[in-house]
């Protein structure tokens, strides 16, 4: 018989599951990391589930284990150990990209875009203009200041429309040279 | 032309953009479920060094569980009441409580001659008996409920000596009255309290009275003896230990009940 705990956590796991993994995805845009990471969010979040005093905070809790365990990955992921990975997920039958995630073509541009800011705009953008959560929230998961949300977040706007001005002249030039 | 739209559109389709493949959110399911399966059967070895810092623990805590009762033993009242083969008779700290005397018959003045006992007293000055004397007063806060009202607070000082050449104990007397209700109460460092704390000297006999009972307080280490004067009212001697470990002698003597009697003695405790 499943635990009260088990009850509540699986539960938590049919209700944002989706979400944070199109959050995480948006992050590392890498469809099976964007699963492993989900996985080791929520393994997480079931071992510190008695330190969760307010359950009314469950989805800020959720993201800040999400961030947590994202921004661990790209700190982990040196180049040798990438190489190591690469080789590993080789032997392992992985199902193809687009058996995980689907992307359409307009949200391409613009993760494709996102993928160019650094690691921390791209998750405050994400955070604040994607998954709307209040500054105040978005500093308590990102264990940040508001005011560093703030100018993180107008920084990741200016760098993200530059980009995206970028890929439509490239995208105007190309089509005129074609014609 | 979609570039060309404001990003705002833009990011709020995002969401809508990115598919997460239905059955992968089942697979990941079934797959975390099984981690956590697998992590709740796997029991942690217990190593022979844990078992050594459990029983240090757990010999830590009996020691400081020991200590505290201990403590707690120490600061409990004094107070034995023993039985003996013809008596019964008690002890606080160094002093001796045995009942030998027969009654005694003490007809108590009335309120209106106490203020010619006390012509050596002034005025209350708690400031000024305070920097002098060599204890703390001892007051009930003025809302106790009484059937009687504080008419004054004095100090007693030697005949013949003025407040500024006194440096010894003082004496203190509250007076309670209200028509013909009255409470005078006194109180003093007991002269003999070196010889009631210190064990090692000589044994400080009190012989009461058959018309006196002995009774403990409780939540503070003193002892009363409350002395029936039949149609003069009650008496309640008591000595209380403060905190610089001397010995206050407290006396509270009037024409009102013992219960009414003795709650004022409880308010100046607390």
């Amino acid at each position: 018989m499943e635990s009260i705990k088990d009850q509540l956590f699986f539960q938590w796991y049919e209700e944002y599951s989706v979400s944070l993994l199109k959050y995480i995805y948006a992050i590392v845009q890498e469809p099976q990391t964007a699963e492993d990471l989900l996985q080791e969010t929520f393994l997480k979040v079931y071992e510190k589930y008695d330190s969760i005093q307010d359950m009314s905070k469950v989805k800020s809790f959720l993201f800040r284990a999400a961030h947590n365990t994202t921004m661990d990955f790209f700190r982990k992921e040196s180049k040798v150990k990438k190489l190591l990975n690469v080789l590993k997920k080789e032997n392992v039958k992985y199902p193809s990209t687009e058996k995980i995630v689907e992307i359409k073509e307009e949200g391409r541009m613009l993760l494709a875009a996102l993928k160019r800011l650094k690691p921390s705009q791209r998750e405050v953008f994400v955070l604040r203009k994607i998954k709307e959560f209040s500054i105040k929230e978005t500093a308590e998961i990102l264990e940040w200041s508001d005011a560093k949300v703030k100018t993180t977040l107008h920084r990741a706007t200016n760098n993200l429309e530059k980009f995206l001005l970028m890929e439509d002249e490239t995208i105007e030039w190309s089509s005129t040279v074609s014609l | 032309m979609n570039g060309r739209q404001p990003l705002v559109y833009k990011v709020n389709k995002l969401e809508e953009e990115i598919i997460w493949v239905n059955e992968r959110k089942d697979i990941v399911k079934k797959l975390l479920r099984e981690k956590i399966d697998k992590k709740s059967k796997v029991r942690r070895p217990i190593l022979s060094w844990e078992w050594f810092k459990v029983s240090m623990s757990l010999v830590a805590v009996g020691l400081l569980c020991f200590i505290l009762i201990g403590n707690q033993a120490n600061k409990k009242n004094d107070f034995q009441e023993i039985h003996s083969a013809d008596s019964v008779y008690y002890s606080w700290h160094n002093l001796e409580i045995r009942p030998v005397l027969p009654p005694e018959n003490i007809k108590l003045a009335g309120f209106e001659s106490y203020p010619w006992m006390i012509k050596y007293k002034k005025n209350f000055d708690l400031k000024d008996s305070q920097k002098r004397a060599s204890y703390k007063i001892m007051r009930p806060s003025i809302d106790v409920n009484m059937p009687l009202e504080i008419s004054r607070g004095v100090i007693e000082y030697p005949p013949g000596l003025s407040a500024k050449n006194f440096n010894g104990p003082l004496m203190y007397w509250d007076i309670w009255h209200k028509g013909d209700k009255w409470v005078y109460v006194r109180q003093s460092l007991a002269e003999e309290s070196e010889q009631l704390l210190n064990k090692k000297g000589k044994k400080v006999i009190w012989k009461i009275h058959s018309n006196e009972k002995v009774i403990p307080f409780k939540d503070k280490d003193a002892i009363s003896i409350t002395r029936d004067l039949w149609e003069s009212g009650t008496r309640i001697s008591m000595y209380v230990k403060n905190k610089n470990k001397q010995v206050i002698h407290l006396e509270l003597t009037g024409n009102i009940s013992e219960g009414e009697l003795m709650k004022l003695a409880h308010s100046y405790l607390k």
